[in-house]
Parts: structure tokens; C-alpha cells; sequence
């Protein structure tokens, strides 16, 4: 193939390369002018991470062959001259937590500050910003802050954060809006994310992936790719197998069965989009075309993609996807306690529905990327990843390749975003192999279409759900029958299985149901696989007990709100009838601050003078619980997190954690915790992670359990320091260690008034007189300590009736809704969603805030737009983000969110976890409101997605 | 993913563009053929800029009686066209609904109209707008083609070897009419669009979305424009001439978007109306 020599300007400079046609300028600029700030996202130019200005006009460079940049001039965030404008821009950003992962930041920035170029001077509306910046997908932030921090940079708005140097005085860190230390580098565009660690002379990975749901493996041809120039290697699973073993499972606990699959199908496919043949090439082009020459011929086996259905082991073994379990059924838990069926019976109401939720997914802006690099003389493997489990990889490799955990190093930079979907090892084997038989360094990054049809699904839950009740609307038994689609597997390629067992175990929510049975099936199909998801389940439960709530509220002519409040718990400590201890709590505050906040008698009246007109609004308000912290006997959720505290001889502080940043602000939070704690100057303390070999073995980022453990963790290890460097500084002071005070970097005597920094402490400790003489009373000379966190509330022995208490913690709070519904139409449009939450002590309201906003639009997303759907052949409808419906920043409503406090008693902080608020509640909240805009027409709304075309499908169904 | 390998070619005349192609396809903006081409749904052995040929421009051009729009007008360019936005506002809608600021800055008029998918914006303004393509031929023979002759399927339209040069906007004072669509979100695909003008002969409305070419029907001598249901009724009988070709999917069943259309239409009739 010609090549051609193009030279374009590149942010003020002349640049040449040689390129040949087909390759894409994001490449390019990547790979050959390294521009590492332009990334790829997706394949069809919607999500905007590789926004670049071309000669004065923003494009999507993913979108563009190289070849055709020539002569143009190219401006991307790294420039040396930048406008003043995208500076601003820029600053605003950070000052407003408009970012939170960061991998689409630079796309979104250069899309803002073209916008405010355009309209140099002029007050820009909410609409015109929108318009703006919709070519560019945000998965973290929910879009407001965004549209806040142009405003910023517009002169129309206030910022949102504090800077460090404007609170030196403060007397806390915790609970100030500190504006983030990720976002220096992320609005500049040098987020530290895999793809960016590339070197010239990497290998390629590419897979040649199953067209068949469900098929034995016939025959596979690969003749064609071996023979084309720059193919290394192409390796099929069954010649894999030499190399590697099962994928290694993160979940192996009550009697689940495990499929034991390589990451290859080696000799049939259980889905579309499944793995058959490995490629490794010179560049990602080759890769990819010698992935599609390779003919695999298949025996097609029957198809099943519905969960429900029953599947016969005898008469039709064909249809099961491991033969080897005689069913389908992956775990089958059930549970019951109290008299669930006398009182079903003598019950003045019983209620009972179908209530369920479609398959979506988490979809971060970065797939799955990794990069493996195999040192055969040494012996040693070095990958680095996109996961939220730097230190479960690493055993998951070893596991799979028999390599001594002690030579495997993974590494963690920036995550682009994760949310429960990056908890598993699959697709990141692929580069390991590679390294492993091409000795060479071998990248692998998922397209957004593998993402789409082999990447974790989550959610598709199909219940039964019956709840009785007596006049006065109490619930006095409640039943759940749940059948979850696992898709392929929800233990091994992800660990989604636990999602239905949460909402079996967590359906009677924070009210005090003494009956209750659940049965709980997680089943498999020829889908994609099945992985955690932000929520984890606890969303099921909401949405179980909230919409069974409503429909006796209905019936028994009570208020919505009345009638949770009747029900609700009412003192803490409280056991769920499954054995749940929420510790403390605010609920039936929350529930009440939250019907204030939404001034619920006029909104009532809007909604009748807006349905005189002929518009249907709806409004709805549900309380929720968020369990946090999850450990699982048999997992790798484990329940402890660990931290190494430095103290260098210049009085720098480092905070080395297993915790993985993946956007949730961990950088500042634990400096902002280990500055209070500690008593040191907040900008001498460092944070790092997602690195194996520099910290202690650490569970990684689920299950909203940082805001505990890590913290914990630190609070732990200085508890350790603190003696040492008051023994040291009393030894200075010539007083004694009780009369030494530390705060904001001064240790000073209370006696004398001497006060020396941590800089003169550490260097007394370390060299000038040194620990013999200044810590010669201490438990230990060094200024390095491990902490380490158990979470007291977590109990792994059963009860008698068999209940553990895997969640320690559990916030809590309400969650409202205002929408509109277009009968005609059936679309909904989310005017406003309100919450009320308490986390406990909060460390960063502003990250705090962003997290909970960011979680209501996924969840919003996912409950109206996205859809991972399937035809009867198993084949994905969606191929694409726009396909798939991800919601861009027209889909954000506004939010309001207002806070209560019930201190934590699991650390002497005091915060619970937090992220998963709108995750939980906003399905519940939407469905309700929809029901409630569509009263009128006695609409039941029991299942999602709620998208134009199914909602208006209820009305016509109710309207029959 | 990645393309397929291809050439590529950027012929500044016609005659090298005409031989070039004989083994290629057009780029224009690219903002249709790139998602494929990168997807592997389309495979080209080379592809043919045409941003170089002299005889091809960006150019709006606004004459008494039409506005030609050049063969390389992007989208963004046409927005910011005064004339359009005044006189054809339907045309300037659709176009302000298609892509997002990005795409909109490279993707052409006529590459949307080539592209000939079925719920093109642009093709659907220019149905009800009566708009005429301008094509050329190897030989520099050009003739003009009626837009509601010109597609012919699914991504298929009658170019015959042909380049789209410009496209004819008759300018008719006035016509009104109005452009609307149904998507889930703004700036995302639509699921249906409609755009319908009504002028001194009769009224004429495009409707995409439903089948696998745009469906035009026109009205004549629609004396009072505000007897809605009946207009309304005509348009729904001629589209239902098409039934054959409704198609399904995830969005939704063809009696959806069926149902689409009529409240599109339904809604917009009586503003076309009340501009008259």
C-alpha cells in the first residue's frame, strides 16, 4: 500500500509523518506526533473523545483518514498556545468538577472553548451549551457540572470548588469542597491511561469473534492470516490451550457453577461476539485484517436467550450451554423466614406483579485496554490496565498462566472510568499471551462494538414479586421470585451474579417485614456476559418493595409517602428479615426533607393545571438504603483494605494504595483525610496507586468502599506515626510527647512554644541526630507504617437461619422525580430529579455531589435510552454507542441534592460509602413517575427500559 | 476497528476524478462512510476525495428564483447561510438537527443526500423543498434529476456513474413549511422525520423513517391547508401505499412509527398553516 508524506501544522508547529490512507489521524497524532490526548472512544464518531480543532473548526479526528489533514492546521489541548479562552475553559473545569475519569475531558474542553470562541462575549443559554457540546459523550459527571464550568468560563456562573491555597487556614480538610488534584493533569490532557504507555515496536492484539450465539466449532482457516506481512502470530484456543488455563473465576461461592471457558472458545462458541482466534501483529490495522480473514466454520446448536425459559437436561441437551451442570441454572438461592404463606392468605391485600429490568451496561468512555510486557530472561511480566483490581488481576494472571505472583507487576494509571465493569479479568489475557509467545510488548484495546457484544452486560432481572398487606397499609409479608440473565456467565468473565442475590436479600428494604421468602435463579443464555454493574442489585431491591409500595398506596387510597412511612424501620440498629444490620440512619428524615424540598403541594397543583391542558406530569418519591462495602466469602471482595504511609526524610508525605482511582477523586479525599489526621501540611502529602509492587496488597475500587476502608487504612497508620513523631519532636522539644501538638505541618510544643516543621522532624528522624537519638523510645525507628482496615460490621458466620452480614455499611436517603410524558409519543422527559442523602461525615461535598450526579443520569440512561437487546438468533441489536442509546448531555435533567449526616460509627471520620445513590433509586423514582404522569390512563409502569416505543406501548395496552 | 486497506486519490478535474473512481467511492465530509468504512460494513479499493476538483465548491450561490448549494458545502456553512435560514427555515431546522456541531463541520448536503439513507435529514427537507440534484457524467454531460426520482432503495439512489454537483433549491416567496423529527435525543439518529411545504401549487410532504426509501406525497391545490385531518389523512393513505416496505426494529414496530408520523404531521400541519 503507497504511502503518502503529509505535513499539517500541529499546534503552531510544521509537522510531517508518513501515513499511509487508511490510517485514521487520531492514530497518527497518537502514535506518530505524540498527541496522546485525542483518544479513541468508539468506532462511528459519536462519543468525541478524539475532538481536535482542524483549521479552526472542531472534528472528530477518529473520523478523518490522516491523508486528508494535509495542509490543514490541527489544535489540540496540549498546545504551547493555547487561546485564553480554552485556558479559562480549562480552569473552570477543575474549579467545578467537570470531570471526573477524565478520558473524555480533552474531547469535551476543545468542543467548549470552540463554542465560546464562536460566541466570543455573548451570554450563552443552557440550549446553546448543550447544542455545543453533544457531540461529546460523558459517562462520569452527568453532564451538570459541565455545563456549569462553561458557564464559568463564560463570566455567567460562580465555581464550585475551593482551591488548597485558598483554605491554608482551615482546620479541617474533611468536609471542604477541595477542588481535585487528578484534574491538573486530566485538563491538560495527560491522563496517565494505558494506551498512552504505548512505545514503538509494540505488538497488536486483534480477536477473530464468533458470528453464532450458540455453535459447535467445525473447522477454523487461518491460512489467510498467516501469510500476511506483520502477522506475528495467530493462535487459535484450541492450540491456546497449551499456554493458559480457565479464566480465572472472581466469584466461587455458595454452590455456583462455573463454566470454566478459556478465554479462546476452543471447541464451541456460547455467544456472539465470543473469542475463537488470537492475532498478533505489527500494527492494529494488520491485526485487524488478518482477524477478518479467518473462516470459522460452525455446526449451529439451538439458541436460547430467554431466562425464563425451561430447558429440559433430558429432552434437550443441545440447548444447554454447559452440558456438563444439566442446567442452565447457574446458582439457585432461596430463603425464608417467618409465616410467609398463612399470611399471604388471610392478607387484606395482596399485590402482586411482574416487575423486571431490561440489559445494559456500564460503558465507560475506555474499553477494556491493556498492555503486556514479558521479560522472558528475567522471567518477569509487567501489564499495565485499565481495571479497578490492579492486585486480583495479577492473581487472576498468575492463576491463568502459571506465573509466580512475585513476577507479575500490574499497573493502574488513570481508569476511564469503570463502575463495577472493569472487576473481572477476560480480554486482558490476550495481551499477556501475546507477550508471552511473541516476546515482545503487546497492546490490546478493545473496540467499543467488542465492548458491545462480548463486554459485561448488567441488570436484566425478571421477577415475580408479591407483597400482602393489611388495611392500614402495612406490608406484613412480601415474596420475590427472581430469575437474572447471567448471559454467558456472571462468575468468571465478570461477577454480575452477586446483582440478583443483593435484590433477593435486600427486596424487604428499611421496612420492618418479618415474613418473607425469596427464591433467586441466575440463569445462563447465549448472551454476552454478565458483570457488576454501580447498584449491584441494591437497585433490584428498590425497585422490588418501592413499586410494591406504590401500587398498595394506590389501592388503598394512601399517600405515597405515608405509606413508607408507616412502614419504614423505626430505630437503628435494625436486622432485616435476611439479616442486613443497617447501623444507623436517617430515613424517615430524608424522606421528609426531601417532600419539602420539592415543595410537593405545588407541584401537585402544576400537575393538575398542566393535565388540563393535556400534559401529563408525573412526580414520585422513594426512600432508598445504599449498602456499602461489600465482602463475599469466596470472592476476592475481601474484607480489609491496606495502605503504606511514608514520611520521607524532606517531610513529604506519601499514602501508597491497592484503592484504584477511576475518577472518584481519591487523590485529594485521602490527602485531604491523611493532612487532617496526620496534622500535615495538605500539599506535602502525596497519593499513588494501581501499582502492585509499591503498595500493600489491596481488595480495589467496588462496591463504594473507599470512603471506609482506604480511609480506615489511614487512619490506622497514623495512629502508628503519630507516637513515633511525637517521641521524636519531644525529644527536640526536651518536654514530653503528650505536650506535643501537630496541625497544618506545625509540631510544636504546648509548654515552650518551639515549633518545628515535619521537613526538620523527618531529617532529625532520618539523619541529623538520627533515630537512635530521637526515636530511640519509640515502638520503631521508622517513619513508615502499614494501616490496615477491618470493617467491624462485616460477620461471615451464619446465624441460625443462615444470615451473614456481608455489607457493613449503609447509607441512605430519598430520591424524587418530575417527568413529563408525551402520550402521543410515549417519551418521557426528565424535568428534575431531587435527593436527599445521608453518607455520614462527608469528606468532599463536591466530589460527593458529583458522584450522586453522576450516578442518577447512568442510571437514567440506562432506565430510559440504553438497551443491550438481542434477536432470537442471539445476535446484538446494538453495535454502537448511538445504537445502544447512551445518553448525551440532552439527557440530563436538572438535579437537586440536599444532605443529612448520621455519623458513621465504623471510623472515627465517620463516612459511609457513596456513588451509588441515583444507581439504586432512579429507576424506581422514574418508573413511579411515569405511573403517576400516566395515572389518567391507569398505566402500570413494572419494567424497563421506559423508551418512547415501550412506554407507548403501555398506554395502548392499559388503554385496550 | 480500523479500515480496510485502500487508496487514496485526490483528482482535481473531473475527467481524473471520473477514472479514479472507477475502482473507488467518493468521499465528500466522510461523517456516513468513515463509520463504515471502520466498522468493515463497506470495503473500497480507493477512495476519491473530491475537496480538490476545481469545478466543485463550497459555494452558496442565491439567485432569483433558487439557491444552488455546492457539491462540498458542509453542513455548518449551510446554517450559517442568512438567505436559508430566512426563506427556507424548514431546510435550515433539519439542518440544525443533523449530527453535532463536529460532524455538522464536516458532513456535506450532498454527501447526506448521496448517502440516500431513508431518514436523512437533509434529503427529507429537500423532498418537500422539491429541490433538483445537479449530477455531471464523465463526459462533463450534466443533467438534473427531480430529487423525489432519485432514490431508488435502501443506501441506493439513480446516480448512474455520476458526481452530485450542486443542488437546486427553488425559491419560492411564500412557501412555508416546517421540518420536525422524532429522536430520542436531539442531534441523535431519528427514528422518523417529516418535513412538509406548502407553496402555490398544493403542499408536498417528505416522510423518512418508515420505509427504505423517503415517501413523498404531494397535495394539490390544498386550497385551506388548516382542514388538517383531511390533509392529514391523504398524506397517511398515500404513505400507507408503501406498507410493503415498512420495517421494524429495536426503536420500534412500523405501526409505531406510523403512529409517529401522524403526530408529526398532526402537529405540524396547523403551523404550516397559521405561516400561510
Amino acid at each position: 500500500m503507497s504511502s503518502h508524506s503529509i505535513s499539517f501544522q500541529l499546534n503552531g508547529e510544521s509537522h510531517t509523518a508518513n501515513v499511509t490512507p487508511r490510517e485514521l489521524l487520531t492514530d497518527v497524532l497518537r502514535d506518530k506526533a505524540s498527541i496522546k490526548s485525542v483518544r479513541f472512544g468508539c468506532e462511528e464518531g459519536a462519543c468525541g473523545s478524539c475532538t481536535i480543532e482542524m483549521d479552526g473548526r472542531t472534528v472528530k479526528s477518529c473520523m478523518i483518514p490522516a491523508v486528508r489533514a494535509n495542509g490543514k492546521s490541527i489544535s489540540t489541548i496540549e498546545g504551547s498556545d493555547l487561546s485564553e479562552i480554552t485556558k479559562k475553559v480549562q480552569a473552570a473545569f477543575a474549579s467545578c468538577h467537570a470531570l471526573q475519569c477524565g478520558y473524555c475531558t480533552s474531547g469535551m474542553i476543545m468542543s467548549a472553548a470552540n463554542l465560546l470562541t464562536k460566541n466570543s462575549g455573548k451570554t450563552l443559554t443552557d440550549e446553546e451549551i448543550k447544542n455545543g457540546i453533544a457531540g461529546n459523550i460523558c459517562r462520569c459527571t452527568g453532564y451538570n457540572n459541565i455545563v456549569h464550568a462553561i458557564k464559568v468560563a463564560n463570566g455567567q456562573a460562580e465555581p464550585l470548588a475551593e482551591s488548597e491555597s485558598s483554605l491554608v487556614q482551615s482546620d479541617s480538610w474533611i468536609g471542604k469542597p477541595l477542588q481535585r488534584r487528578e484534574d491538573k493533569r486530566l485538563v491538560t490532557g495527560k491522563g496517565r491511561f494505558v494506551d498512552n504507555y504505548g512505545e514503538h515496536g509494540d505488538l497488536h492484539a486483534a480477536v477473530a469473534r464468533s458470528t453464532k450465539a450458540h455453535a459447535k466449532i467445525l473447522n477454523i482457516n487461518t491460512q489467510v492470516a498467516e501469510k500476511m506481512s506483520g502477522v506475528r502470530r495467530v493462535i487459535t484456543g484450541a492450540e491456546a490451550k497449551k499456554y493458559w488455563q480457565p479464566l480465572a473465576p472472581t466469584m466461587e461461592l455458595l454452590d455456583l457453577k462455573l463454566p470454566k471457558r478459556y478465554a479462546l472458545a476452543v471447541d464451541k462458541v456460547v455467544f456472539y461476539g465470543e473469542p475463537v482466534v488470537l492475532v498478533i501483529a505489527d500494527d492494529p490495522y494488520i491485526a485487524e485484517d488478518a482477524a477478518e480473514s479467518i473462516k470459522i466454520q460452525y455446526e449451529d446448536l439451538p439458541v436460547n436467550t430467554d431466562p425464563t425459559a425451561i430447558i429440559s437436561a433430558i429432552d434437550e441437551p443441545e440447548r444447554l450451554l454447559y452440558p456438563e451442570w444439566k442446567t442452565n441454572t447457574q446458582v439457585e438461592v432461596r430463603f425464608e423466614h417467618g409465616e410467609v404463606n398463612t399470611v399471604f392468605d388471610s392478607a387484606d391485600l395482596v399485590i402482586e406483579e411482574k416487575i423486571g429490568s431490561h440489559r445494559y451496561s456500564a460503558m465507560p468512555m475506555e474499553t477494556r485496554v491493556a498492555r503486556a510486557d514479558y521479560d522472558k530472561d528475567e522471567d518477569h511480566l509487567i501489564i499495565r490496565a485499565s481495571t479497578q483490581i490492579a492486585h486480583q488481576m495479577r492473581m487472576a494472571i498468575g492463576q491463568v498462566f502459571g506465573i509466580p505472583e512475585s513476577r507479575i507487576e500490574v499497573l493502574a494509571g488513570d481508569v476511564g472510568g469503570g463502575f463495577g465493569a472493569k472487576l473481572s479479568v477476560d480480554s486482558e489475557y490476550f495481551a499477556v499471551l501475546g507477550t508471552m509467545l511473541c516476546h515482545k510488548p503487546v497492546r490490546w484495546s478493545e473496540t467499543r462494538t467488542g465492548w458491545m457484544h462480548a463486554g459485561p452486560g448488567a441488570r436484566d432481572y425478571h421477577t415475580t414479586s408479591r407483597a400482602a398487606f393489611d388495611r392500614n397499609g402495612t406490608v406484613i409479608a412480601m415474596e420475590t421470585d427472581i430469575v437474572a440473565d447471567m448471559g454467558c456467565d456472571g462468575a468468571e468473565r465478570g461477577c454480575g451474579i452477586g446483582m440478583p442475590l443483593n435484590g433477593g436479600n435486600y427486596a424487604p428494604g428499611p421496612y420492618t417485614i418479618e415474613n418473607y421468602r425469596t427464591n433467586i435463579r441466575c440463569v445462563v443464555t447465549n448472551k454476552g456476559p454478565y458483570n457488576a454493574y454501580r447498584g449491584y442489585g441494591k437497585d433490584l431491591a428498590n425497585m422490588l418493595i418501592e413499586r410494591l409500595l406504590d401500587q398498595a398506596a394506590d389501592k388503598l387510597e394512601i399517600d405515597p409517602v405515608e405509606i413508607r412511612k408507616r412502614n419504614l424501620l423505626t430505630k437503628y440498629p435494625f436486622q432485616l428479615v435476611t439479616g442486613p444490620i443497617i447501623e444507623n440512619g436517617t430515613l424517615r428524615e430524608c424522606l421528609e426533607k426531601l417532600a419539602k424540598n420539592m415543595k410537593l403541594p405545588e407541584l401537585r397543583k402544576e400537575q393538575a393545571n398542566a393535565l388540563r391542558e393535556g400534559r401529563h406530569l408525573g412526580l414520585a418519591l422513594v426512600p432508598y438504603i445504599e449498602p456499602a462495602g461489600a465482602t463475599f466469602p469466596g470472592s476476592t471482595s475481601q474484607n480489609y483494605e491496606s495502605i503504606t504511609l511514608r514520611i520521607a526524610a524532606d517531610g513529604s508525605v506519601h499514602v501508597i494504595t491497592g484503592i484504584q482511582s477511576l475518577g472518584q477523586g481519591i487523590e485529594t479525599v485521602y490527602a485531604q483525610v491523611c493532612a487532617d489526621q496526620l496534622g500535615c501540611g495538605i500539599e506535602d502529602v502525596t497519593v499513588s496507586w494501581g501499582d502492585t509492587k509499591a503498595s500493600p496488597f489491596g481488595s480495589g475500587t467496588f462496591s463504594s468502599r473507599g470512603a471506609m476502608f482506604a480511609v480506615g487504612a489511614i487512619i490506622n497508620a497514623t495512629e502508628k506515626l503519630l507516637p513515633r513523631i511525637k517521641i521524636g519532636a519531644s525529644v527536640i522539644f526536651e518536654s514530653d510527647p503528650s505536650e506535643v501538638t501537630i496541625k497544618n505541618g506545625i509540631i510544636s510544643c504546648l509548654k515552650s512554644e518551639l515549633a518545628i516543621s515535619f521537613k526538620e522532624l523527618a531529617f532529625a528522624a532520618y539523619v541529623q541526630p538520627g533515630a537512635e537519638i530521637i526515636l530511640a523510645d519509640a515502638d520503631s525507628p521508622l517513619l513508615e507504617a502499614l494501616g490496615v482496615y477491618r470493617h467491624p460490621q462485616v460477620n461471615w458466620k451464619p446465624d441460625d437461619l443462615g444470615r451473614m452480614q456481608f455489607y457493613p455499611a449503609h447509607a441512605n436517603g430519598a430520591a424524587g422525580a418530575l417527568v413529563e410524558v408525551d402520550v402521543e409519543t410515549g417519551k418521557v422527559d426528565v424535568k428534575k430529579i431531587w435527593m436527599v442523602a445521608d453518607h455520614g461525615v462527608i469528606l468532599n461535598p463536591l466530589i460527593l455531589q458529583g458522584q450522586i450526579k453522576g450516578s442518577i443520569v447512568q442510571q437514567l440512561g440506562g432506565t430510559i435510552y440504553e438497551n443491550l437487546e438481542y434477536d432470537d438468533e442471539g445476535k446484538p441489536l446494538a453495535n454502537t454507542l448511538k445504537e445502544y442509546g447512551m445518553p448525551t448531555v440532552w439527557a440530563a435533567p436538572e438535579i437537586e441534592i440536599d444532605h443529612l449526616v448520621s455519623k458513621s460509627p465504623s471510623t472515627s471520620v465517620g463516612a459511609k460509602g457513596a456513588g451509588e445513590d441515583g444507581s439504586i433509586a432512579t429507576s424506581t423514582v422514574l418508573m413511579a413517575a411515569v405511573e403517576d404522569a400516566l395515572r389518567v390512563h391507569n398505566v402500570k409502569v413494572m419494567s424497563c427500559p421506559l423508551s418512547p416505543f415501550k412506554v407507548k406501548e403501555m398506554i395502548e395496552k392499559a388503554m385496550e | 476497528m480500523r479500515p480496510a486497506p485502500y487508496t487514496f486519490e485526490e483528482p482535481t478535474n473531473l475527467t481524473q476524478a471520473f477514472v479514479n473512481l472507477k475502482d473507488g467511492m467518493p468521499i465528500a465530509g466522510g461523517q456516513n462512510l468513515m463509520p463504515a468504512l471502520r466498522m468493515r460494513q463497506i470495503d473500497t479499493p480507493c477512495l476519491v476525495s473530491l475537496e480538490k476538483i476545481e469545478s466543485f465548491s463550497n459555494d452558496i450561490l442565491v439567485a432569483v428564483d433558487a439557491i444552488q448549494i455546492g457539491a462540498l458545502t458542509t453542513i455548518s456553512e449551510l446554517l450559517n447561510c442568512a438567505v436559508i435560514e430566512k426563506e427556507l427555515p424548514w431546510l435550515h431546522t433539519a439542518a440544525s438537527k443533523l449530527g453535532d456541531t463536529q460532524v455538522k463541520n464536516l458532513a456535506t448536503l450532498v454527501g447526506n443526500v448521496c448517502w440516500s439513507d431513508p431518514r436523512a435529514n437533509m434529503s427529507i427537507a429537500l423532498l418537500a423543498s422539491q429541490a433538483e440534484i445537479k449530477v455531471v457524467n464523465e463526459k462533463r454531460l450534466e443533467r438534473s434529476i427531480p430529487i423525489r426520482d432519485f432514490f431508488t432503495g435502501f443506501q441506493e439512489n439513480c446516480l448512474d456513474d455520476e458526481l452530485v454537483s450542486s443542488i437546486l433549491i427553488p425559491r419560492n416567496s411564500g412557501d412555508v413549511g416546517i421540518y420536525d423529527e422524532f429522536s430520542r435525543q436531539p442531534n441523535d439518529l431519528a427514528l422518523v422525520n417529516i418535513c412538509v411545504v406548502n407553496n402555490r401549487e398544493g403542499l408536498t410532504a417528505a416522510i423518512g423513517g418508515t420505509c427504505t426509501t423517503p415517501i413523498v406525497a404531494t397535495l394539490e391545490h390544498t386550497d385551506n391547508v388548516k382542514n388538517n385531518d383531511s390533509i392529514l389523512n391523504r398524506i397517511i393513505l398515500t404513505l400507507e401505499n408503501y406498507a410493503n416496505q415498512f420495517a421494524t426494529d429495536q426503536f420500534g414496530s412500523s405501526r409505531y412509527k406510523l403512529e409517529l408520523v401522524r403526530v408529526l404531521l398532526k402537529r405540524a400541519l396547523p403551523i404550516v398553516g397559521e405561516q400561510l
